[in-house]
């Protein structure tokens, strides 16, 4: 973790979603800055500017989805922390993502105590 | 964030969302198994889905899941985009979109999903669609591109510092300093007043696009072939005028659709190819927002609108005789002058031309219409780009000044007195050959006259719903822009309804022609 607090980038096509998540973040005090994409090619594009502490991942968005985002940004950085953001169908996709590289998921919708401890734990995690 | 600010989000982005499948619905009609498109539709389902579950609808989220579900399968090759599914996939987009906009909306959803399952059985229990394009005024919010609403707080901070100066410099009592630091004030007002303009903005694109699907359903119903080509060319009009000619605009496509275009057959008999066309086009000419609707179809029957108007008695048998085509064509803005042989259950639903053009005009729109026998009709709705700031003529009426908007005048003119003469007891004069009856506007506000009779008039020409009528006034002074202020009902008369300030600080009412008129 960066030393002036956490910082989070937010990846979701619905900017309903995003202001969701932003919500309970900043309710559960896990971050102190946010940034914002919507879709997988920003997403890459905020990672290298913000260099964020934490990512969360929609999976089904527009350009390029939440796997092809996160293959990405594990390029760049293969220490990235990801969370995947998926739906309880969707689970299978969670596999390949693990094998990419994230580190964990959640599942909307967003249950605040459990988005606490999941993102928690990977902010501790090296 | 408020329980209530969610849900205002969640119904913008979601009513988006439903707009986006039916469009590309529309598309993979033409192309089945393209798989951006599929995609596409996918994903919509799918954002819907989710935000659904996170608001708790349960059945906005059943529903999204099992149309996420069949293009997942047809994604696979699993399953295939039948006509018939298409149309079954319709019915579940406006189902979803009614559940999306009424919270307190309880629906079986049992017959949809069997539905969706076997497309091609008759379901009970499905209702059809209502063919309004509400969807337009079932939010009051916009949404608004953070760049703009970042130069506005910029503009406004500017101004401040542009006040402080001019505090300063007025203490400094150097009317040089004063003049210029009020330069860059009116400057920065006029930017201001551009940009919270622009944030009322919407795309023309997002209510031409909803039109397809009513051209679509309208044409099957009727068994009718139709090309629908929209080109909205960028433009972004006001919220508010753009929620106002939706229905106009919708029922004009209808009546195309319905009235205007012939069957497949009777157009091959014609020599025409057997698919009709709508071009729905707009342009920007000046101040204005021009719309045109043109058909290809077998045109206004002149004959029969003549006819019906002396069933009517709109006019004589005798004037029918001697009117000219562009005239009687005219005639059919009049109330109770619907052609079509019978009433059909797709336009027919008492709303005739005379309302969608009294509609538009209320907006300070103007409508024309012309049609050729055999080859088709056009109607082309000219309408301000915005209702709050307007173009107005400043005109002086016994004595009071009063703003005229400057979109129904025609000209002005200055004529001697003998150039009045009677006709049937009314006051006339001749413009361009036309006769055109004079209000004289002092009387008609019963205000006081001081005006000798031997003094040259002052006239100003004004049109509306295609009736011309010359409105005797004082003088008028200049165009210019008109801040638009509302009247409390308290205070609005039968003649007025608006008010504006003008720069020596005095209040002008401002005229609405179509009321003056009748």
């Amino acid at each position: 973790m960066s030393e002036n607090g956490t910082k989070i980038l937010v990846v979701d096509d619905a900017s309903f979603m995003r202001t969701v998540l932003k919500d309970i973040l900043k309710s559960n005090g896990l971050a102190t800055e946010i940034i914002e994409a919507a879709d997988g090619v920003e997403a890459v594009r905020q990672f290298i500017t913000h260099r964020p502490d934490l990512i969360t991942m929609d999976v089904n968005m527009p350009k390029a989805d939440g796997l092809q985002a996160l293959k990405g940004i594990m390029k760049v950085d293969h220490t990235a922390r990801v969370i995947m953001v998926t739906s309880v169908e969707q689970k299978h996709i969670i596999q390949d993502a693990m094998k990419s590289g994230a580190r964990d998921y959640i599942i909307k919708p967003f249950d605040k105590g459990s988005v606490g401890l999941v993102l928690n734990k990977a902010l501790r995690a090296k | 964030m408020s329980e209530s600010n969610y849900r205002e989000m969640y119904v913008s982005e979601a009513l988006e969302h439903v707009e986006m499948m039916n469009q590309t619905l529309l598309k993979l009609e033409e192309k089945p198994s393209d798989r951006g498109f599929l995609d596409e539709i996918f994903r919509s389902a799918h954002t819907i889905k989710g935000m659904a579950s996170t608001m708790g609808y349960d059945e906005t989220r059943e529903l999204c899941k099992n149309i996420e579900n069949i293009f997942d399968n047809i994604r696979n090759g699993a399953d295939k985009l039948t006509h018939h599914l298409t149309s079954a996939i319709f019915t579940s987009v406006d189902l979803l979109q009614r559940l999306i906009s009424d919270e307190k909306l309880k629906v079986d959803l049992t017959p949809y999903l069997k539905k969706l399952e076997n497309p091609e059985e008759d379901v009970e229990g499905i209702e059809s669609r209502e063919d309004t394009a509400s969807t337009a005024s079932v939010s009051t919010t916009i949404r608004v591109k953070m760049t703009d609403l970042d130069s506005l707080v910029n503009l406004v901070g500017e101004l401040l510092i542009s006040k402080m100066r001019l505090e300063q410099t007025i203490q400094n009592e150097s009317l040089d300093e004063v003049k210029t630091v009020l330069q860059e004030v009116s400057r920065l007002i006029t930017d201001l007043q551009y940009q919270s303009m622009n944030i009322r903005l919407v795309p023309l694109d997002q209510v031409f696009s909803r039109f397809s699907r009513t051209v679509r359903d309208t044409s099957q119903k009727l068994a009718k072939k139709v090309n629908l080509e929209m080109n909205a060319s960028g433009i972004e009009l006001d919220r508010s005028v753009l929620d106002s000619i939706t229905d106009p605009l919708l029922h004009i496509l209808r009546n195309c659709v319905d009235h205007g275009l012939e069957f497949p057959d009777e157009r091959i008999k014609n020599g025409k190819s057997e698919t009709g066309t709508i071009k729905l086009t707009a342009a920007r000419k000046g101040e204005n927002i021009v719309i045109s609707i043109a058909d290809d179809g077998h045109g206004i029957n002149e004959e029969r609108v003549k006819a019906k108007a002396v069933e009517n008695g709109l006019i004589t048998a005798d004037e029918a005789e001697k009117m000219s085509h562009d005239d009687a064509i005219q005639l059919i803005r009049s109330a109770g002058l619907s052609t079509a042989k019978e009433v059909t259950d797709v336009s027919g639903r008492g709303v005739g031309m005379d309302v969608v053009i009294s509609q538009v005009e209320a907006q300070g729109g103007i409508v024309k219409i012309t049609s050729q026998k055999g080859q088709g009709t056009t109607i082309v709705l000219s309408l301000p780009l915005s209702l709050s700031i307007i173009r107005g003529l400043l005109i002086v009426v016994a004595g009071q000044r009063f703003v005229l908007p400057v979109s129904s005048i025609v000209s002005t003119l200055q004529i001697s007195p003998k150039d009045v003469f009677s006709l049937h007891g009314t006051d006339v004069i001749k413009v361009q050959g036309k006769i055109v009856p004079l209000i004289k506007l002092d009387i008609l506000l019963e205000m006081d006259v001081i005006k000798q009779d031997d003094e040259d008039l002052t006239i100003v020409v004004v049109e509306q719903e295609g009736k011309q009528r010359g409105f005797v006034i004082d003088s008028f002074e200049r165009n210019q822009d008109i801040v638009i202020k509302k009247l409390d009902k308290s205070d609005s008369s039968d003649l007025f309804s608006n008010a504006t300030i003008l720069p020596d600080g005095k209040v002008a009412l401002v005229m609405d022609p179509s009321l003056l008129i009748n």
